[in-house]
């Protein structure tokens, strides 16, 4: 019951923030301005003026593609390092958004509106969280050998060549495997942080720990809470992404018809994000209090 | 050699030739009895090869192939060569191949095993072992022939290149001692190399098979007898003429099928025999479907199929790197157990392995020297021949928005890789596998494709058929087809084949730039007399004369014929021609409407060219196409932020 009044109460924050959703898209987008120009830039450089670049817009044109692969190697490395930085530099921005959503979320509105509670809260703790990343490397190491451990288990279990369908079903195994890894990391991680901000606390590393036994503690219904949570991003996804499906993007203002349905796709997740760290928030703050 | 015996054994082998007339000129005939141990995975044999003489010089001296030997150490050519890994496959470091002659002597006479050495023709590698000859006491004459009876025992890798075992699973090709060609004075006999493996004479196969009974075998040629042994084992027996090798498989796990095929034009009736490993029964229905694409399209393109029997092996899991082989009337395939329908990737194997049957079993190119004229105008074939039947946009790959096809996929791996080597040299001498598999296989096919757009769809299929038909159960080189396509055309081809084959240079013509100038039209005084420029009916102002300048550069090497496509705004289009001989040339025209874009080769015959996309410029970009990309860039880098971040 917990789990559900906190996953309402998550979705009824989001809604109640809705610039905090638009300042994580307004992040988003910004960042990805740069490599649309460098993008740009690249395909113009590789089909310049030629008529193949007016195939792209028509059909999927796989030579002019397969020519702007082999061809201009200098631009396509250049969008490549670009977007590489550009994620490091965004994943070292994500505190900042973290930190101002949590600190409305705790203390809304408090000394103003949201923007000063947002911006107060993204400058009061983005140290702290950003000490996390690093931190969290004592969560990530014990997945990865986790990982590696059952992939050796997998291998042993797949290894006759006469149960090819087997080995072919056990990849599926091991995505999920991974992907169930990688979630769990960063939940633990999303507590990790609301604890810094409710406790006032400085260690990201007690943080951390403190994170992971209260989810492995109360694993089905952090566990509960996340899937639930995701599964209605997909289905907003599965919906826009539909929609969007359906534009034959053959004309320039079909084209812009289907980008403008990215950036709501990118917004919906925005509003999910915030609802992940009001529900986590809620349900922190309903269980963990008799948890030392 | 003693003269009388070999007019004798000739005389014995003349006897025993079949009624029916040779479709080649039988230069070899085997008959071998070979058993085989699952256990030890191994097997014994006895070969009785009699081998003719069709040269008007005598010879004193044999050379054989013991491609086993490849697979005995690290330190054998092949093993060098590939360093040990063919097709993403490693080999086994504890199942090592090799074949050992335990005795050969000319059939009732005399032991020439104590001559027996191991000769390295290619490379003078000492430690390779895949080449021996052995001195005869006399030598065999003009039109003789020699029998020789030769035991071996040989010990089959693991299989990571096309022969071993995995399991229960066996590939048997090039296992037993198999005589070289003597050619032009000398025998070619070339050692075994990681791209090359091919080139024998045409004869009569006749051998027995003993396997333990729970094995389903499959070989080369017609299953003539069978019988149980007492000790557990059955005996088959494969006999086939016209054919230079012989390759067999058993698996216990091997489910066979029997189907027939039949044209009417050409005459065609064949018997197909699949050999599927019960984890890829799903794919049953695809092999059949290629197959038959494969003998009708090859019959009827080239010359009705002439065997009684063709052979397809699906390799066990496990044994997928025996997989994509040819060998006379039988040939290995490929699948997984969960192929989706729109990869065509057992659809194209099959059509292409079935291929071979064509360009390498009936007409006996050598892939050692040539090896183009086997993969390269089989790739040619196979890409035409999934185009029919699977269509032209996505025969290789139809799948989700994905859709590619052959021919894309062979003129990509063209585009994509460096200009190092020519389409024609050993096939050793490449700078690596990547140069060799880009020139042989795609450069190869390619050369051909652009051909056939270049002289037209008829001119070439006659070309094709006039270069079966020549040079069918022969050995040709690629001179002989090019004199095949000039014959056949008409036409003096060398200029295109001299660029093709014997340089590693590139084809590239792109449109360098692109004018359009309001031209100053004459006013003033000219010999006394004013002279205004003439109005535009009905508008009033002066006319506009544009002066439209196409600048056409040839970037690459090759030098070709082009035609140029220049189109003004409004639609109007001027068609002109250049030899493609100089770096650039200067098209200038002038009229009353700005140039709106130019395009060189706008029929795309040029299939050989680099770079499609400097074919063409317009004078105005439209920015719509690199838009799109560039967004859907955009939105997946979006989508990665917004999971990898918050």
């Amino acid at each position: 019951m917990n789990m559900l009044r906190s996953y309402s109460k998550g979705i009824r924050e989001a809604l109640l923030r809705p610039q905090a959703a638009a300042i994580l898209w307004i992040f988003n987008a910004a960042f990805a301005a740069i490599v649309y120009f460098v993008a740009s830039g690249a395909v113009t450089e590789a089909l310049g003026r030629s008529l193949a670049a007016d195939d792209l817009l028509s059909r999927s044109n796989v030579d002019a593609l397969f020519e702007l692969l082999t061809g201009p190697g200098g631009a396509l490395a250049a969008l490549l390092t670009v977007i590489l930085v550009l994620l490091f530099l965004f994943i070292l921005v994500s505190p900042l958004l973290y930190g101002g959503i949590l600190q409305d979320l705790i203390h809304p509105r408090a000394g103003g509106g949201f923007a000063s509670s947002f911006w107060s809260g993204a400058g009061r703790h983005y140290w702290r969280f950003l000490r996390v990343l690093p931190a969290s490397l004592v969560l990530w190491a014990p997945a990865a050998a986790l990982y590696f451990l059952a992939d050796r288990v997998l291998d042993a279990l797949g290894a006759n060549p006469l149960k090819e369908q087997l080995g072919f079903y056990l990849t599926f195994v091991r995505v999920a495997l991974a992907l169930f890894l990688v979630f769990l990391v960063r939940m633990i991680m999303d507590y990790a942080r609301i604890r810094i901000v409710v406790t006032e606390g400085h260690s990201a590393l007690g943080a951390l720990v403190w994170a992971a036994a209260f989810v492995l503690r109360k694993l089905g219904g952090t566990l509960a809470l996340y899937y639930g949570l995701g599964l209605t991003a997909l289905a907003g996804s599965a919906v826009l992404l539909g929609l969007s499906s359906l534009i034959a993007k053959t004309t320039s203002p079909a084209v812009l018809l289907g980008f403008l349905l990215t950036q709501l796709h990118i917004l919906w997740r925005s509003g999910i994000k915030v609802a992940y760290q009001g529900a986590e928030l809620d349900f922190y703050t309903r269980t963990a209090t008799s948890i030392k | 050699m003693r003269k009388s015996p070999l007019f004798l054994v000739a005389a014995v082998i003349a006897l025993m030739s079949p009624a029916r007339a040779s479709l080649s000129r039988q230069i070899v005939r085997y008959d071998i009895q070979v058993r085989l141990a699952p256990e030890t995975k191994s097997i014994q044999g006895r070969e009785v090869l009699s081998w003719l003489n069709d040269a008007d010089v005598p010879v004193s001296e044999l050379r054989f192939h013991l491609y086993l030997n490849a697979f005995k150490n690290n330190r054998s050519t092949f093993m060098k060569e590939s360093g040990g890994s063919h097709r993403g496959f490693k080999r086994d470091e504890e199942n090592w191949g090799s074949i050992d002659v335990t005795r050969i002597q000319i059939k009732d006479g005399a032991d020439l095993t104590p001559t027996l050495e191991f000769v390295q023709p290619d490379d003078r590698n000492p430690d390779d072992q895949t080449v021996a000859r052995v001195v005869l006491p006399s030598a065999v004459k003009p039109q003789e022939s020699v029998v020789l009876v030769i035991e071996f025992a040989a010990k089959l890798p693991r299989v990571f290149a096309r022969s071993g075992f995995s399991g229960d699973f066996f590939m048997i090709g090039q296992w037993f001692p198999k005589i070289g060609v003597w050619s032009k004075g000398q025998w070619n006999c070339h050692q075994y190399h990681a791209h090359s493996e091919f080139f024998a004479d045409f004869g009569t196969f006749n051998v027995e098979i003993t396997a333990p009974e729970r094995f389903v075998i499959g070989a080369t040629g017609r299953r003539t007898a069978e019988r149980k042994n007492p000790d557990g084992t059955r005996t088959l027996t494969y006999v086939q003429e016209d054919v230079h090798d012989f390759a067999w498989t058993a698996c216990p796990d091997f489910v066979e099928y029997r189907e027939r095929f039949a044209l009417a034009d050409p005459a065609v009736d064949t018997e197909m025999i699949f050999l599927i490993h019960r984890a890829h029964l799903n794919s049953k229905d695809r092999y059949v479907r290629s197959l038959r694409q494969g003998l009708e399209f090859y019959s009827r393109h080239y010359g009705p199929y002439p065997y009684g029997t063709i052979t397809l092996v699906d390799p066990a899991p496990g044994g997928t790197a025996a997989g994509g082989m040819e060998y006379p009337t039988l040939f290995t395939s490929m699948t997984t157990s969960y192929m989706p329908a729109g990869v065509r990737m057992p659809e194209m194997v099959t059509i292409h392995e079935f291929g071979h049957g064509y360009w390498y079993g009936i007409v006996g190119s050598n892939e050692f020297e040539e090896a183009w004229l086997d993969e390269g105008i089989n790739s040619y074939s196979e890409a035409k021949a999934m185009a029919q039947y699977y269509g032209p946009q996505a025969s290789l790959i139809d799948y989700g928005p994905l859709r590619v096809s052959d021919i894309q996929y062979q003129r990509l791996s063209v585009i994509g890789s460096g200009r190092f080597d020519p389409i024609l040299r050993n096939s050793w001498e490449y700078l690596n596998g990547g140069s060799y598999s880009l020139n042989v296989y795609s450069k190869a096919s390619l050369m051909l494709l652009t051909l056939e757009r270049y002289l037209g769809q008829e001119t070439m299929d006659k070309i094709m058929k006039t270069y079966y038909e020549r040079w069918k159960f022969r050995h040709p080189t690629s001179a002989d087809f090019v004199q095949a396509a000039e014959d056949a055309s008409g036409q003096d081809l060398k200029w295109f084949f001299d660029q093709a084959l014997n340089s590693p240079d590139k084809l590239d013509y792109a449109v360098g730039s692109l004018a359009s100038e309001e031209v100053d039209l004459a006013a003033g005084l000219f010999n006394g007399k004013l002279v205004t420029p003439p109005g535009a009916k009905g508008k009033g102002g002066p006319a506009v004369v544009y002066r439209n300048e196409v600048v056409i550069v040839r970037k690459g090497e090759w030098i070709v014929p082009q035609d140029i496509l220049i189109v003004l705004e409004g639609g109007q289009t001027i068609r002109e021609t250049w030899d493609g001989r100089d770096r650039y040339k200067r098209f200038v025209t002038f009229g009353p409407r700005r140039l709106d874009y130019a395009q060189i080769d706008p029929d795309n015959r040029w299939l050989i060219d680099a770079d499609f996309s400097n074919n063409s410029m317009r004078l105005k970009p439209r920015p719509g196409g690199p838009r799109k990309l560039a967004l859907k860039v955009t939105a997946w880098f979006q989508t990665l932020l917004s999971l990898a971040g918050i």
